[in-house]
């Protein structure tokens, strides 16, 4: 195997909570909690998992975006969690990041050229305005718009249009890795394929390795070479795509998969139905965290912190029942 | 025959804005049945939540204004009645619960309060009877601890829970139809298949019909008999979910079903996604006419942007908006 582009080791962040007079801390968010996974060059890992589960907290702790709680990052043989700001910004030309929010996203104030163009200044790519408008207009071309739109304003742009434009930004440095943090879900379903299609083009072109962060299940599936679930902050399963879909071992992951309406009314399922809702981050449960929810709990899963364990290659659960630790 | 309980004939609802007239619901035309769960697919902005606060005649006037056709129910023109009597329509024959549930639910009230005053309003209850309802439409939502929750405000429950709210608001009265509009968009899939299933549950008990608004073919195949596509503020197909499934006739249907990835082929080989090329039309300003979906559709020919391609019935509900057939 070769060696890996990114590895996370035990990565965590907990958001502190102040209150009272003297705004001490008075409770903490574990919106990352112990995660760990390598991502190899040339994949696609998808991070799924319900609102609020840590994934955008994962990704922008990856990149310090936010600082992480403790835990460490390596890109090839850099410690990112240690490096200083210099050295960071310089890092920043390797791996990119793509949010959800194509309108938000944009400075709206700023041309398309001067957007994308950005970053070529800031990391001196471009060392004249020619050049840096070739380059501009060429990564344009790259993602499908005319390179005559350069000179154009955010606010002309459709939602897909925008998408691109943020693509293009983060194309522009030549990343190794690229962070897509839902980059798809605020667009129509006929335009979310051509973004992804995009995405699959764009990696093979450029060999491109991507953490592909979503809660749609079948985008996910579609994109992904590997998949990880995540509950409640910590990774509880993670699996070659067609494994996990096809296997799912979780009982969250199954939960999960049965709940994803299918647009064929002539495929009948079973649907699990999980009962109530997530448990608060501020005070996970106990033992494993999904405990409170799952059918097939026996008395140890609220006291055992479950950690992941590979049940055939690359297939890695957290659940002592389904790894055969714990039965009834 | 089943019976029809809502009929929309060349609805149009303009918006008269500075930068010009939005035709935000440009002539369309469909009907919902007693008892059954009508669909209605489309692209963010095609005129969904237009047409359905036009039934609910909640258009907010100006800008907006329902310039042509009528909204027939029970036999009622809607467009027609004195907003006394609307008032009497809405909440009690009609119900609508929207995409974001923070925003129509009060979050100064509890929601015992909200749903109380709501019964109030509708069946001239008591203040106490009211409240004792209210319990009793959580508990039908299968809310845990309806005793409880019902002192309590929004911003104390989850999404779901909210949501579950808004529905047990909405069919307080017994509404003949309720309008969901986007109902489970906002919320994760697992909290998305209780609430399907809620509302299902709540269908079959109460003998209500639902139009559901949603942009995810998926929830449309679990939950509809009938589909009403929807593109550039018309309607572009109509058809049983069987049907539109089976055998989608018009060019966009086709391209919708073709580009999104399949969870339940998972197991097969990977095919790239077909994606429509193009972007969504803007319905600001003229519209040129012709069909709205001809710059995105390969099949295009001179003629379709020639005049508006007329709507025809290809067999019995099935019609289609496309010179092909
Ligand atoms: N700056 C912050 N301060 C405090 N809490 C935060 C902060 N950012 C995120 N959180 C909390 O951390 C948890 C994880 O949030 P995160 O945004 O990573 O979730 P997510 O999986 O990306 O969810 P979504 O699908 O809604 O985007 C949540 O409980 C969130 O409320
Ligand atoms: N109050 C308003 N003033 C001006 N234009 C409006 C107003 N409300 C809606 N529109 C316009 O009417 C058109 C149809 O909007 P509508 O909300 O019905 O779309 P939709 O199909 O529900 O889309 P979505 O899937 O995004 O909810 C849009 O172009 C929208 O911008
Ligand atoms: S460890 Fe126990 S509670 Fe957790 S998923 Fe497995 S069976 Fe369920
Ligand atoms: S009318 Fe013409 S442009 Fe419109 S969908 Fe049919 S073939 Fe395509
Ligand atoms: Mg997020
Ligand atoms: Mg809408």
């Amino acid at each position: 195997m070769p060696e890996p582009l990114l590895r996370v080791r035990n990565l965590k962040k907990y958001f502190p909570i102040r209150g009272g007079l003297l705004s001490r801390e008075v409770a903490r968010v574990h919106a990352v909690d112990d995660v760990s996974f390598d991502l190899q060059p040339g994949e696609t890992l998808g991070l799924v998992g319900e609102s609020g589960c840590g994934k955008s907290t994962t990704g922008r702790t990856i990149l310090r975006l936010i600082e992480p709680t403790s835990g460490e990052v390596w890109f090839q043989d850099k410690n990112v969690t240690t490096l200083d700001k210099r050295s960071l910004r310089s890092l920043r030309k390797e791996m990119q990041i793509i949010f959800q929010d194509p309108y938000a996203s944009l400075n709206p104030r700023m041309t398309i050229g001067s957007i994308i163009g950005e970053a070529l200044v800031i990391h001196k790519l471009a060392p004249t305005r020619r050049a840096r408008e070739e380059r501009v207009a060429q990564l344009l071309e790259t993602v499908g718009l005319l390179p005559d739109h350069l000179r154009r304003y955010p606010h002309e742009f459709s939602g897909g249009q925008r998408q691109r434009i943020g693509i293009a930004r983060a194309l522009a440095v030549s990343p190794k890795l690229i962070i897509a943090d839902e980059p798809v879900s605020a667009l129509d379903v006929s335009i979310q394929a051509q973004i992804i299609n995009l995405l699959e083009d764009l990696q093979a072109k450029f060999g491109l390795t991507y953490l592909f962060i979503a809660h749609d299940l079948s985008v996910v599936e579609h994109i992904s070479t590997r998949v990880a679930v995540m509950y409640l902050g910590k990774i509880v399963e993670i699996a070659p795509a067609k494994e996990l879909y096809t296997n799912p071992k979780h009982p969250y992951t199954e939960a999960l998969l049965s709940a994803v309406p299918i647009p064929d009314p002539t495929t009948k399922r079973k649907r699990i139905l999980l009962e109530g809702d997530v448990p608060s981050p501020i005070n996970p449960p106990s033992g494993c965290r999904f405990h409170t929810r799952c059918a097939l709990r026996v008395p140890s899963c609220s006291d055992n912190e479950q950690t992941l364990k590979e049940v055939a290659p690359g297939h890695w659960v957290a659940c002592q029942v389904r790894t055969g630790v714990a039965t009834k | 025959m089943a019976e029809r309980l809502l009929d929309v004939k060349g609805l149009k609802t303009y918006f008269f804005t500075d930068e010009g007239v939005v035709r935000a619901v440009d002539g369309v035309d469909f009907y919902i049945n007693k008892g059954e769960t009508l669909g209605i697919v489309g692209e963010s902005g095609s005129g969904k939540s237009v047409t359905a606060l036009s039934i609910m005649r909640l258009i907010p006037t100006p800008p907006g204004r329902i310039v042509e056709g009528t909204i027939h129910y029970s036999g009622r023109n809607l467009l027609e009645l004195p907003p006394a009597q609307m008032r009497k329509i809405r909440g009690k024959e009609i119900s609508m619960i929207f995409q974001e549930p923070m925003t129509s639910l009060n979050p100064v009230f509890t929601v015992g309060e909200q749903i109380a005053e709501a019964i109030r309003l509708h069946e001239g209850l008591g203040r106490r009877d009211a409240m004792a309802k209210a319990v009793d439409m959580l508990k039908l939502v299968h809310i845990p601890n309806a005793e409880r929750r019902v002192k309590e405000y929004p911003h104390q429950l989850s999404g779901g829970m909210r949501q579950r709210v808004m529905i047990g608001m909405a069919l307080s009265c017994n509404p003949k139809l309720l309008i969901a509009d986007e109902p489970t968009t906002a919320l994760d899939v697992t909290i998305q298949a209780q609430i399907l299933e809620l509302l299902n549950e709540l269908k079959a008990k109460l003998g209500m019909a639902i139009m559901l608004i949603t942009h995810d073919m998926g929830v449309i195949a679990e939950t509809a008999q009938r589909v009403v596509v929807m593109y550039g503020a018309q309607v572009v197909e109509e058809a049983s979910v069987g049907e539109i499934f089976k055998e989608p006739l018009h060019p966009y249907t086709q391209g919708l079903l073709r580009s999104i990835p399949r969870i339940d082929l998972a197991a097969t080989k990977k095919q790239k996604l077909e994606a429509i090329p193009g972007t969504v039309p803007t319905l600001r300003g003229d519209i040129r006419p012709g069909c709205r979906f001809a710059p995105r559709c390969s099949f295009a020919k001179p003629q379709c942007t020639a005049a508006d391609p007329p709507i025809k019935d290809i067999r019995t509900g099935h019609r289609v908006a496309c010179i092909l057939y």
